[in-house]
């Protein structure tokens, strides 16, 4: 399955196998309105907080995200430990 | 393995199991993490573990996928999907588009979206056409797709639904004769979005052990764990083991997204059949975005094979945990990921494409699994 050209989200992209059931967890950078800007391993993307207007978020705080919007809030130590993971998953040659 | 994994594992393999454990998973994340973990391998050889309806894009109704193919050829719109489902095949003569894929390559506009959001930007970067966006998934991707439309769609942006509830499937197979597995490993998202509680029933109203999960190899472990002390000791209760992000109640502003846009009503699974209440529908006050109100006429039901596995796939028996993806005998040998047969080995989260990912290649002829209970 090809994807369309999209440089910013491309290694998120190629994780896709994790998009619909697994989430990734991103910590956020800034907030607009709903919309938070959000960061993964040097990768950006807009993730929305419609979602989480039960439990207030800052910027600084990390997110599990599912097909682009933030299901629940994480401790660093819980988005550090998912991403190790994740990163061996990855390496064990995702085919 | 982490030390905690190990520590989970070993602790199993102290427990004095009985000759044969089923132990079921209903989530395509958990199949990948078991399977790449080799949990299997390194567990006792008495413990089975299950690979159940845990793949919303294997279920998708094929008559949903068929109307998303006729709306994109024909109607002057733009179609949008996740990308898995635009390699899903439907039950049509030869020459005709058996994927939105296909439909793509006839002429159709069909884009792939990894989003509700982005289908809503694209909604409103074309204006002057209907977008509908083909939202096929489990409860942790129509409870998105519910919030988008309360946040407000845009006015040509429509939604082709068939949003699935995992926890009816489950229902259905334990109240069958042969619900096939003695616990349960539940799903961590879809309890994280809808609450833990969701899933008391197992225990409550059948007596199956039953525990939520995350995705890491402890937390998986931690609950295969608790629930083979649950069936030793005879004491079953819903444990939560993935309590970082399943908290009672779940999401409750996702939870009421869900019921403010969506109603939920009795809906098809591909191959298996209606299951009630386990499916979403746009409710009457969104219903300027439901795809199905404005074009009404694009379900056909009644085509040959309509609602079916395609010929010779056993995917249905796969997601309902009757059989392991290496026992179709299509598997790896007609069916691969480059050419998938059935939906299972389209899908990330297919149980047949996540055992070929791990190495698995060939089928086995072994009896099917119902057969060798007994
Ligand atoms: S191997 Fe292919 S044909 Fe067989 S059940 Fe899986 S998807 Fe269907």
């Amino acid at each position: 399955m090809e994807y369309p050209a999209d440089a910013g989200v491309a290694p998120l992209r190629s994780i896709r196998g994790f998009s619909m059931c697994l989430g990734i967890p991103m910590q956020i950078k800034n907030i607009d309105g709903f919309t938070a800007r959000c960061e993964a391993k040097g990768v950006e993307r807009d993730v929305s907080l419609f979602m989480m207007q039960d439990q207030p978020v800052q910027p600084g705080d990390f997110v599990v995200v599912h097909v682009g919007y933030a299901i629940q809030k994480i401790t660093p130590r819980e988005a550090r430990s998912a991403w190790e993971l994740y990163d061996q998953m990855l390496g064990a040659g995702h085919a | 393995m982490s030390d905690p994994a190990r520590h989970w594992l070993e602790r199993i393999r102290a427990l004095a199991l009985p000759p044969r454990v089923r132990i079921m998973n209903v989530c395509g994340g958990h199949e990948r993490a078991i399977s790449q973990a080799g949990l299997r391998g390194a567990l006792p050889g008495n413990i089975e573990l299950i690979p159940g309806p845990g793949c919303p894009v294997c279920i998708c109704p094929e008559e949903d996928v068929f109307e998303a193919i006729q709306l994109a050829l024909n109607e002057d719109i733009i179609m949008v999907a996740f990308g898995d489902m635009l390699r899903v095949p439907v039950n049509v003569p030869k020459r005709e588009a058996r994927s939105l894929e296909q439909a793509r390559s006839l002429g159709a506009d069909v884009r792939p979206i990894a989003s509700p959001t982005e289908a809503a930007q694209i909604a409103r970067a074309h204006p002057e056409k209907p977008v509908v966006f083909f939202a096929a998934g489990f409860e942790t991707t129509t409870a998105p797709v519910a919030a988008m439309l309360v946040e407000g769609a845009p006015d040509n942006l429509l939604v082709l639904l068939s949003g699935r509830l995992t926890w009816p499937a489950v229902a259905m197979l334990l109240e069958s004769d042969e619900p096939g597995f003695d616990a349960l490993v539940a799903p961590g998202h879809v309890a994280t979005v809808m609450g833990p509680e969701e899933w008391a029933f197992v225990v409550d109203q059948h007596g199956i052990p039953a525990a939520v999960a995350g995705f890491t190899p402890e937390s998986l472990l931690a609950a295969l764990y608790s629930t083979l002390r649950q069936l030793l000791e005879d004491r079953c209760f819903l444990d939560n083991c993935y309590p970082e992000l399943v908290r009672p109640g779940g999401n409750r502003a996702a939870r009421q997204q869900l019921q403010l846009a969506l109603d939920v009503s009795n809906a098809n699974w591909r191959g298996i059949g209606v299951i009630p209440d386990s499916g979403y529908t746009v409710n009457r006050t969104y219903r300027v975005h439901d795809a199905r109100r404005q074009f009404p006429s694009y379900a056909d039901d009644a085509r040959k094979r309509a609602g079916e596995m395609p010929p010779g796939c056993d995917c249905a028996q796969v997601v309902l945990g009757k059989i392991y993806p290496n026992e179709c005998r299509l598997f790896g040998v007609a069916c691969q990921p480059r050419h998938p047969i059935g939906p299972c080995m389209v899908s990330d989260e297919g149980a047949c494409r996540i055992w070929w990912s791990n190495g698995l290649r060939e089928p086995v002829n072994k009896p099917e699994r119902a057969a060798a209970t007994t």
